[in-house]
């Protein structure tokens, strides 16, 4: 993987919620919680929060948030009636908050959104040209929804999209093949959280 | 002040022959007077020529529907007024630009007052690198305003030439030059950006 200027790099912690991917949280059901078991996502997204801390790169927790009931989420695509039917997501339940392991720290930012693209309608992008960011470490789940539009968003809006192989889970192994090994091809760099947190140059 | 040429762009906003030539559709607001007593079109003309020669990137933006207005919503007065006067109908004269691009210019169509809205500026504007834009062109109160706005609230330094924009009195300039854009953006005479621009 090419060098990671940490000046110039940020790093974001995508949807890893306990109703996403802990077991006993809204999806479950799907899969999701025995995926990141498989993955290690919680674990390995911890330790390149704690390598990008030190090297000074900001790390950026973006969060789906809903109201009680989930006002105003368009019923448009199966994935927003699965987070309303499953009154999933919703502020300040158990189910919103962050897994255990992957607080906010300080110095961390928090983006909250409530579709899919974690740059729709919130603030990330003039975050990250606040920070002078150029480079977009992306984590979390689940890799085919929230974090392969996050990824293309970012190509589009002229950053350098990383995703973490080992930091992103869905909901089993194929549909995570599809996402890093077709999706994203062309659209970002494609690295475990190892390779990534040894990127970091300076 | 001090323009890097590699980091500025210039926008020349909607200096087209509808919106301040004197035959164009909107002549009779005082548009046309206007640009042509304060110099404005000679001005922006000048202005592109010495960002070229620094170097630093020359952005058209044109406002053009297509004929009929069949794809623009009139939901405020300005879209009402453009398809009422069926101006800035892409093919028409009243479209063409008062100042020509160059080779290496770079031209953006728009349908909306701001700049931004529904175009690629913004993208052109990151992959030029540019971090500071000056806005000369009309009408000051509404184009050149709101491209001014969303420059600054998308994280871009906006400077608005003061001697390079037109708009239809000197009470409507006042207005955006004087309140308006106020800690919005920096206002510079042309004069002043070409001395900058090193």
């Amino acid at each position: 993987m090419d060098a990671i200027d940490p000046k110039s790099a940020a790093m974001i912690i995508q949807d890893l919620q306990n109703d996403v991917i802990i077991d006993g949280g809204a999806f479950a059901d799907s899969g999701a919680p025995a995926h990141a078991k498989s993955q290690n996502v919680v674990e390995n997204v911890r330790k390149l929060a704690g390598a990008a801390r030190k090297a000074g790169v900001p790390v950026i927790h973006v969060w789906y948030i809903v109201e009680q009931g989930a006002p105003g989420l368009k019923q448009n695509a199966p994935l927003f009636e699965g987070v309303k039917g499953a009154n999933a997501l919703v502020r300040g339940t158990w189910g919103a908050a962050a897994v255990d392991g992957l607080e906010p720290q300080d110095g961390d930012h928090i983006i909250e959104k409530m579709r899919m693209n974690g740059f729709y309608e919130t603030r990330l992008d003039i975050l990250l040209r606040g920070l002078g960011v150029e480079t977009l470490i992306i984590t979390g789940a689940w890799t085919n929804m929230s974090i392969e539009h996050t990824a293309r968003h970012a190509a589009d809006a002229g950053y350098r999209a990383v995703v973490a192989s080992d930091g992103t889970s869905t909901v089993d192994d194929d549909w995570q093949r599809a996402a890093l090994e077709y999706a994203m091809t062309n659209v970002a760099t494609v690295g475990t959280c190892d390779e990534i947190a040894g990127a970091f140059s300076g | 002040m001090r323009l890097e040429p590699a980091r500025t762009a210039l926008l020349v906003i909607d200096l087209q022959n509808d919106t301040v030539g004197a035959d164009g559709a909107f002549a009779s607001s005082g548009a046309a007077a206007f640009a042509a007593e304060h110099g404005v079109v000679e001005r922006a003309a000048r202005l592109a020529d010495a960002f070229r020669a620094a170097g630093a990137p020359v952005i058209h933006v044109w406002h053009i529907d297509e004929r009929g207005h069949v794809d623009s919503t009139r939901n405020a007065e300005l879209y009402r007024s453009i398809a009422d006067a069926d101006a800035l109908v892409r093919g028409t004269w009243g479209a063409e630009p008062v100042v020509g691009p160059a080779p290496g210019d770079v031209v953006v169509e728009k349908q909306r007052m701001s700049s931004f809205n529904s175009t690629t500026l913004d993208t052109k504007l990151r992959g030029l690198g540019a971090r500071t834009v000056v806005c000369c062109g009309a009408w000051t109160n509404w184009a050149v305003e709101h491209t001014c706005r969303d420059a600054a609230d998308l994280g871009y330094e906006a400077i608005v030439v003061t001697d390079a924009t037109a708009t239809i009195s000197e009470e409507f300039q006042r207005a955006a030059l004087d309140y308006a854009l106020t800690t919005v953006a920096t206002r510079a005479t042309a004069d002043e950006v070409i001395a900058s621009l090193r």
